[in-house]
């Protein structure tokens, strides 16, 4: 009997970390893309949502049988909770990654010089992705500490967004004609803000994992 | 809030002959809550609520040493009427124990041992008692009919109506659905639930499952020590010790 649920639990945290990869990838490639205004790249990642939303609702499934039929408790109850919570983060993250996406179609059509000053996303891009990265590796390792170090980094990013959007804000009131181009910019810096939240929230997950503990909020 | 504790067990050994089998235990049982105990087979859960009406004492050779104190007055001291000990403290068995005589002769015997009643005042508490057994509904129409006819679960049931007739104020329960099917057992369960707003209850399972549902306080037993108690929702989601960990997930030994 335990055999059979080792299994599953092997086979769910395969999944979990499977789908966290092709979500990073997903997101990586619509950075991609709007960096190099390719909107093929784009249109590929948008295509390519509709399966990690179906693995989202093949993994929920398969934490529901196995609460179902083998009533976990304690860490391998909470090993399920934790993993419904982080197979919805992931999946939202997807979504950011698709809105990024959709923003790479408006770019190609302001043509090769959008606008007069650019937006760079590179040190936000950086901090997001590898943040992700990270989560991702706290999960495979139930690794609070670096889950702690990883939730330490998103008031950097939150910053670098505050940042951005001040930027936006004076550009456009400069540059009127360029408002789409800086009206985007807002719009994925946010996206990125919102990627690196869910980011946190699979952190806050690996330590309730661990440890039991409900962390979230702590600051409210 | 401070919990008003009904029975308290302090520093208490028990001896199967030269055997140890239960070392220094110490648990508070709070009032009007169900209090449930796990434990590997042999652990010496049974033999701990085994001590708290004293029913070990039909066994020679078998000694408790400490203190059980019921509202805070010892009941291992040898002045303790032994009788008016287990009117206070009803115990439930494993398997259904009912005696073979009538449904009604059942429930009225603890009320003709120890009470002095007219045959109506009988009437009227073994009906009360069989309802609060959740078993009137089935047994109302045949009450001279012997109780060893009936199921296991509704024998289970009556042996529960004819421990609460005595009107006790503790409740032990030995395992009280592990000879009964699902269903039945579910039955069961919910009447727990049911008296604890009128009983103490302290219940020994094997079924994890079961002490999760019904019980307030769970405390983990190994090798004759009580190695965690606490409030079973704590217990269930995020035990403190190892041991209790790995009992209650399946990865023991």
């Amino acid at each position: 009997m335990k055999e059979h649920f080792n299994n599953e639990i092997r086979r769910l945290q395969h999944r979990l970390g499977t789908q966290g990869h092709q979500v990073e990838l997903s997101i990586q490639r619509a950075l991609d893309a709007f960096s190099t205004t390719n909107t093929e790249l784009a249109q590929s990642v948008i295509a390519d949502d509709s399966a990690i939303d179906a693995e989202e609702i093949c993994i929920e499934e398969e934490c529901l049988k196995i609460l179902a039929l083998y009533q976990p408790v304690a860490s391998d109850l909470r090993l399920v909770a934790a993993a419904l919570k982080i197979n919805t983060a992931l999946e939202r993250m997807a979504d950011f990654g698709v809105h990024i996406a959709e923003r790479v179609e408006d770019l190609a059509g302001l043509g090769s010089d959008p606008a007069p000053e650019l937006i760079r996303f590179g040190d936000m891009q950086k901090l997001v992705l590898s943040m992700l990265r990270e989560a991702l590796d706290a999960v495979r390792h139930s690794d609070t500490v670096l889950a702690y170090s990883i939730i330490d980094k998103d008031d950097a990013v939150d910053t670098l967004h505050r940042n951005t959007v001040r930027l936006c804000r004076e550009l456009l009131q400069r540059h009127a004609e360029a408002a789409g181009y800086y009206v985007d910019c807002i719009s994925i810096s946010r996206d990125l803000e919102r990627i690196a939240d869910l980011t946190t929230d699979i952190c806050e997950h690996v330590v309730y994992l661990e440890t039991g503990k409900i962390i979230r909020h702590r600051g409210a | 809030m401070n919990k008003n504790i009904k029975i308290a067990a302090r520093h208490l050994n028990f001896y199967y002959g030269e055997h140890q089998a239960l070392f220094d235990n110490n648990l508070d049982i709070p009032e009007h809550e169900i209090t449930a105990v796990i434990g590997p087979s042999g652990c010496g859960k049974s033999t701990h609520l085994r001590i708290y009406n004293r029913i070990f004492e039909l066994y020679r050779n078998h000694r408790a040493e400490g203190e059980v104190l019921l509202d805070g007055q010892n009941i291992l001291s040898p002045e303790v009427d032994l009788l008016q000990l287990r009117r206070r403290v009803g115990m439930i068995f494993q398997k259904p124990t009912p005696f073979p005589m009538s449904i009604f002769d059942n429930v009225a015997y603890p009320l003709r041992l120890h009470y002095k009643l007219s045959h109506s005042e009988i009437e009227d508490k073994v009906e009360e008692a069989l309802r609060g057994a959740c078993i009137w509904d089935e047994v109302k129409d045949k009450l001279r009919q012997s109780g060893m006819a009936l199921s296991g679960g509704q024998q289970q049931r009556l042996c529960i109506a004819r421990a609460i007739a005595a009107e006790p104020e503790v409740l032990l329960m030995d395992e009280p659905t592990s000879a009964i099917d699902p269903v039945a057992t579910l039955k069961i369960e919910e009447l727990v639930l049911e008296l604890k707003k009128r009983f103490t209850i302290v219940i020994v399972t094997h079924n994890m499952q079961q002490a999760s549902r019904i019980s307030d306080q769970t405390a983990f037993f190994y090798k004759g020590r009580i190695i965690e108690v606490g409030a079973t929702d704590q217990i269930f989601t995020n035990p403190r010790n190892k041991k209790t960990e790995e009992y209650i997930t399946g990865r023991f030994g």
